[in-house]
C-alpha cells in the first residue's frame, strides 16, 4: 500500500499543473455561454473533461519522455503501478472537483450570477462519467502503448464537442437514474481494470 | 560467489529472440557484455529489468527471483540505460525527490557527494543538460541506494573520449573501493572494456556464444598471419574468421598452440585488443 502512495504522490509530483489550471478557463468560459445548460449539467461536462485530461495528460507525459522505463526500473511491481493509475482517476477527479467549483464560483461572482457550487447529484454523475470513460480509457492505453496518443486526441476533441448535447440531457438523466449510474460505472471499472491488468501483465515496455 | 544467475532464458520479441541465456555474475567482478548491434545485449538487460517477460528459464539476484520477488530484485539494481529517461523539464533535484521514496536504502548523503564529484547542479532542467551530465546523473542515481548490481547499456555512446574515460575510471576505481558491487556493462565500444572488464559475455544473435574472464580470453587468443602457402599449418586449430586474400591469410584461433612456426606472425596480448577479437569472431557470423 505504501508503494501505491508513492506512486500517486510521483503522479502529482510529475504533473504540469500550470499548464493544467488554465484549462478550466477557457472551459468554463465555453460552457457559460450556453446559459441554461450551465444551471443543470455544466459542472459535470467541465469536471469530467479536465479529470480527463489532467489524467491522459500525465499519462501520455510519462510515455513522452518514456519516465515509465525509469518507474518499471524501480522496485515496484506491475500490479501496484496498474492500481495507483487507477486510484489516480480518483485523486484527478477530487482535484478537478475542487479546481472547477473554485474558478465557478470565481466566474460566478464575477458575473454577478450569484455563487452556486456543484451539487451532490452533480458531482456524482461527473464521477460515474469519468469511472466509465477511464475503463475504457485505460486498457486501450496499455493495449495501444503510445498509438493510443491519437486516439486519444480524437476521443478528447469528440467529448469537448460532444459535450453541450450531453449537458442539456443531463437533468434528465440526473432525474431517472440518480443511483443507478454510479454502481456500474464502478462495476466497468473494476472490470476494466481486471482487463487491463491482463494485458499490461504481458506487455513489454517499449 | 554468483549474485546474478540466469538459467537458459529465452524471450520472443517481434522479430528477435534471446535463446537460452546461461550466465552467472560473481560478486565484485566487472563483466562486459559486448557484440554488434542488433547481437541482443539490450534486450538481455530489459529482460533482467523486467522490462520484457521471459518465457522460459530464471533470473535471480541474491536468489531472488526477477518476477515474483520483483521488488526487492529491483531494490538492489541500479541502472543506467542508453539515453535519459528522465523528466526532461524538471530538475535533478525534483528528478530525485520522484524516484528516491521507491529505495529503501537511499543515502542522500552519497548523492549529494555524487552530485558535487560529477559537478552537477541540483536546480538545473534536465532538459539543460549535456549527453554525458545527463548519464553522470542517471549513475549518481543509480549508485545512491547501495545497490549490489549495477546495470549499465550502452553508457558511453555518444560520450567523448575525454568524458568517456572519466566515466569509466570513476566506475573502475567505485567497484575497487566497493566490493560488494558487481557491474554488467553492455557496449560495442569494446575499448571501455579493455580499460575495466574482469570478464566478458560475447552475444551473437540473440545466443552467448563465449563467456570467459578477460584475461583467459587474452590468454587462449591469438590471430595468427602468414602466407598463402602455410595455410595447413592451421590444421586441428579450428580457425575463426578465417581470410585469405591475394597471397596471404588470417584468422583468430583460440585454443593454445602447441607448436610456433616462423613463417607466420603471431599476435598476442597486449598487441591484441578485445576489438580485433570481436572483428574475427564477427566475421565468422558473416562467413
Amino acid at each position: 500500500m505504501k508503494t501505491i502512495w508513492k506512486l500517486i504522490w510521483k503522479d502529482l509530483k510529475t504533473q504540469d499543473f500550470k499548464l493544467f489550471l488554465l484549462l478550466p478557463l477557457p472551459l468554463i468560459f465555453f460552457y457559460a455561454m450556453l446559459q441554461p445548460v450551465w444551471q443543470a449539467g455544466a459542472y459535470t461536462i467541465v469536471i469530467v473533461l479536465m479529470t480527463y485530461f489532467l489524467l491522459a495528460g500525465n499519462n501520455h507525459k510519462q510515455l513522452d519522455y518514456k519516465f515509465d522505463w525509469i518507474i518499471h526500473s524501480l522496485p515496484v511491481t506491475r500490479y501496484e503501478m496498474l492500481l495507483s493509475k487507477y486510484a489516480m482517476v480518483i485523486v484527478w477527479y477530487i482535484l478537478s472537483a475542487i479546481i472547477c467549483n473554485a474558478i465557478g464560483a470565481v466566474y460566478m461572482l464575477y458575473n454577478q450570477m450569484g455563487i452556486r457550487l456543484s451539487s451532490l447529484m452533480e458531482l456524482g454523475l461527473s464521477l460515474s462519467v469519468i469511472l466509465l470513460i477511464s475503463g475504457i480509457y485505460y486498457p486501450l492505453y496499455y493495449l495501444l502503448d503510445k498509438k493510443f496518443l491519437y486516439v486519444n486526441i480524437f476521443l478528447f476533441t469528440a467529448m469537448l464537442f460532444a459535450g453541450p448535447s450531453i449537458a442539456r440531457g443531463i437533468p434528465e438523466i440526473i432525474v431517472r437514474f440518480p443511483l443507478l449510474l454510479l454502481p456500474i460505472s464502478v462495476a466497468i471499472f473494476a472490470l476494466s481494470y481486471r482487463v487491463s491488468f491482463l494485458i499490461f501483465n504481458r506487455t513489454r515496455i517499449s | 560467489m554468483n549474485i546474478l544467475e540466469l538459467n537458459n532464458v529465452t524471450v520472443t520479441l517481434k522479430n528477435f529472440s534471446l535463446r537460452n541465456i546461461t550466465f552467472n555474475l560473481q560478486r565484485g567482478t566487472i563483466t562486459g557484455l559486448i557484440g554488434a548491434n542488433g547481437s541482443g545485449k539490450t534486450t538481455l538487460i530489459r529482460t533482467i529489468m523486467n522490462l520484457y517477460r521471459h518465457e522460459t528459464g530464471s533470473i535471480r539476484l541474491n536468489g531472488l527471483d526477477n518476477i515474483r520477488d520483483a521488488k526487492w530484485f529491483k531494490d538492489k539494481i541500479g541502472f543506467v540505460y542508453d539515453e535519459s529517461y528522465f523528466i526532461e523539464n524538471l530538475t535533478i533535484e525534483r528528478n530525485k525527490n520522484v524516484i528516491r521514496p521507491f529505495y529503501s536504502k537511499w543515502d542522500e548523503r552519497l548523492f549529494s557527494t555524487l552530485l558535487e564529484k560529477f559537478a552537477l547542479d541540483r536546480g538545473k532542467k534536465v532538459k539543460h543538460l549535456s549527453k554525458g551530465m545527463k548519464t553522470k546523473f542517471s549513475l549518481a542515481v543509480a549508485l545512491s541506494h547501495h545497490a549490489d548490481l549495477l546495470l549499465m547499456d550502452e553508457p558511453t555512446s555518444g560520450l567523448d573520449p575525454v568524458f568517456r574515460v572519466e566515466l569509466l575510471e570513476f566506475i573502475a576505481q567505485y567497484v575497487q573501493d566497493h566490493p560488494h558491487m558487481t557491474v554488467l556493462f553492455s557496449t560495442h565500444i569494446t575499448a571501455d572494456l579493455d580499460r575495466i572488464a574482469n570478464h566478458i559475455v560475447y552475444m551473437r544473435k540473440g545466443k552467448i556464444r563465449l563467456q570467459m574472464p578477460k584475461n583467459d580470453l587474452f590468454d587462449r587468443c591469438t590471430v595468427i598471419r602468414g602466407p598463402r602457402h602455410a595455410i595447413d599449418r592451421l590444421d586441428g586449430l579450428n580457425p575463426i574468421g578465417l581470410r585469405q586474400t591475394g597471397d596471404t591469410f588470417e584468422c583468430l584461433v583460440m585454443e593454445p598452440l602447441s607448436a610456433e612456426f616462423g613463417d607466420l606472425e603471431y599476435i598476442r596480448y597486449p598487441r591484441l585488443r578485445l576489438e580485433d577479437i570481436m572483428f574475427y569472431l564477427e566475421r565468422e557470423k558473416a562467413e
